[in-house]
């Protein structure tokens, strides 16, 4: 196993073996940013593969002062950031998706894939949900929520990849939460079931 | 206590440990006697809870992701690693669309300007052009035909200018004919050679000039002044009345003016009346001149030689053969003396003829002759349009099929460029 660093300064000297290292090391990481950014596996493969070309492109302009890891992660939620600014102009798919939805009474401010009160417990169907919670937020929630709550991100790497201070993260993270909380307490309403079962 | 709202904002960090020791005091604090925020907090960590609980290890990019980004990259590495061509012919290909328009532009110019400025011969675009051409030998400027009636002594030239005014467009067409000499400019140069090498200048210049005026008597006396305060003379004059019924009257003055005030005695005689012609004629005599001096001075010298040999001949009839030959000569001095007078004095003042006529605007009795005519005349211009357009559409035809060879290639290399272009865009883009 080859020193990251290492493999960087070969990729930046044009070495395609080392570069595929670092997609191998990275891929899964990028890939699910990018999952839990866009909700689907076409979009998510797509713009990893468009992340990591943007890094090959660029890598010769990267500073090992950096990690690698920050580095690229702030490259694929840029990426995912353009898509959804583009997705927005034009009509998102995922607003046709709705309307087949029987129930009348489900509000259309977040897709629900989960029809019955029970099943948003169960494991499988928890992790659609969540997906859908993050999906209704607006993109800079969307952005905080994956990095930290899901990646882990410490605040600071998180600034960086966002390329704002800790206090927007901070206060970015707080909001995200508090609605997902309230989104959340809501839909429990909604079925009848209390929020202590949360 | 402090605000729940407050307490509640921090209540993200304080899941994360993000607080400042002081500010998780005031939290835990404020926590101990706040239900609500508890259940807030408690709710919000489960929020985090669940979240961290998304399982990523089932996120894995698809089967074909590395082929896929394996090939895009392959492609990427292609592109970036573009020769000195290939950006040529990028920059080419992609700025095609920019510049095209600039070159055919250009080429349109390079085609219409020629067009243009020789004129599609339409009416009185000949004229202009010709007047356009003196106007660049001589920048309209009377007071300088004098000096232009210059030459070097050996060049023998004779130069007319005249001035004649159309009263029908009162434009003045300005005709010069020149006899000898190269151009105007290097007549100048020619000029002052000539007088910096001590050769003097003897031109004698005549102008015309024909005046109509309001009073003749008053332009008449105006001249005499002029001609007074100018150190020159009347030559002649001669007044008569043209028009018995309106006693209007008309008359020549012939003027000697010093030859340096010439041409402001000619615009100030302009300024009496209108002005319908205008003559300068100078005549270099310089030549004639110096011939004439140099014979005089070799007159001379055989008078003197003659002299001599009187004071020492002897026999009578010597002595009468040597007094016949020294009268000879001494009327041929006397002849030469006579006609260098006459050359420096005409060449010291020029002569100005002026015609002077009285007109008078009919205003005490009704005249229909202004429409005399008018049926021809209309008949007339009618005419000398119809022709004057035929003969422009002439100049078109002939024009274009000048033209034609220019437009050809044009087209065809706009065609040629057009093509390329979009070959290489075809070949850059398929890339």
């Amino acid at each position: 196993m080859l020193l990251e660093e290492e493999l960087i300064t070969r990729s930046q000297n044009g070495d395609m073996d080392s570069f595929e290292e670092l997609i191998v090391r990275y891929e899964r990481r990028v890939y699910s940013i990018a999952f839990r950014f866009m909700g689907n596996q076409e979009d998510a493969s797509d713009l990893a593969q468009e992340a990591f070309l943007k890094a090959y492109q660029a890598i010769k302009n990267f500073r090992q002062e950096a990690s690698f890891s920050t580095w690229i992660c702030r490259i694929v939620s840029n990426v995912c950031r353009d898509q959804l600014r583009k997705a927005k102009r034009t009509i998102q798919s995922s607003l046709d998706e709705e309307v087949w939805l029987e129930e009348g009474t489900v509000t259309k401010q977040f897709k629900d894939n989960s029809p019955t009160a029970e099943q948003v417990y169960e494991r499988k169907e928890l992790k659609e949900y969540l997906q859908g919670l993050i999906d209704n937020l607006n993109p800079e929630y969307r952005m905080v929520v994956v990095l930290r709550d899901i990646q882990g991100y410490s605040y600071e790497e998180i600034a960086e990849m966002l390329d704002c201070s800790l206090g927007t993260v901070k206060s970015r993270l707080n909001r995200a939460r508090k609605a997902l909380r309230e989104q959340i307490n809501s839909d429990g309403h909604e079925r009848g079931e209390g929020n202590e079962r949360l | 206590m402090r605000d729940c709202n407050k307490i509640q904002e921090m209540l993200s960090s304080y899941i994360d440990d993000y607080l400042e020791p002081t500010e998780k005091g005031d939290l835990l604090e404020h926590l101990k006697g706040c239900p609500e925020c508890q259940r807030e907090l408690q709710a919000l960590q489960e929020v985090v809870v669940m979240f961290n609980s998304l399982d990523e290890e089932e996120l894995v990019p698809p089967a074909s992701f590395r082929r896929e980004l394996r090939s895009k990259l392959e492609k990427e590495q292609r592109a970036s690693k573009v020769t000195y061509i290939d950006k040529a012919t990028k920059y080419f290909s992609k700025s095609f669309k920019s510049w095209m328009p600039l070159a055919a532009a250009a080429i349109l110019l390079l085609v219409l300007v020629p067009v243009l400025t020789n004129g599609f011969g339409l009416i009185g675009a000949k004229s202009a052009k010709e007047e356009a051409k003196y106007d660049s030998v001589a920048p309209s400027a009377p007071p300088r035909y004098g000096s232009l009636a210059g030459d070097d002594s050996s060049a023998k030239m004779r130069m007319n200018e005249s001035v004649s005014y159309d009263s029908a467009n009162g434009s003045p067409e300005i005709a010069f004919s020149k006899d000898a000499g190269p151009n105007m400019l290097m007549m100048e140069q020619e000029q002052t050679m000539a007088d910096t090498t001590g050769i003097e200048q003897k031109i004698i210049k005549t102008g015309h000039i024909n005046l109509e005026v309001d009073s003749y008597k008053d332009v008449n006396s105006h001249i005499k002044d002029m001609a007074r305060e100018m150190q020159g003379y009347i030559v002649s004059e001669n007044t008569h009345v043209y028009d018995d019924q309106r006693k209007l009257l008309a008359g020549s003055i012939a003027l000697r003016i010093p030859q340096e005030r010439f041409d402001e005695a000619l615009d100030r005689l302009e300024n009496m009346g209108s002005t319908n012609n205008r003559t300068v004629d100078s005549q270099d005599v310089t030549e004639e001149y110096v011939d004439v001096d140099s014979r005089l001075k070799a007159m001379r010298m055989k008078e003197e030689r003659l002299l001599s040999i009187l004071e020492k001949s002897g026999t009578l009839g010597d002595v009468l053969a040597v007094e016949n030959e020294l009268a000879r000569t001494r009327a041929d001095l006397e002849a030469l003396e006579g006609r260098l007078r006459y050359l420096s004095n005409r060449s010291e003042l020029s002569n100005i003829n002026v015609t002077v006529r009285e007109t008078l605007t009919p205003v005490k009795q009704i005249k229909t002759t202004g429409l005399e005519g008018i049926v021809t005349r209309t008949q007339e211009a009618f005419i000398k349009s119809i022709n004057s357009m035929i003969m422009g559409f002439g100049n078109l035809v002939v024009d274009f099929g000048a033209y034609l060879p220019f437009i050809i290639i044009t087209l065809i290399s706009l065609v040629i460029l057009w093509i390329i272009g979009k070959k290489l865009k075809n070949k850059y883009i398929n890339k």
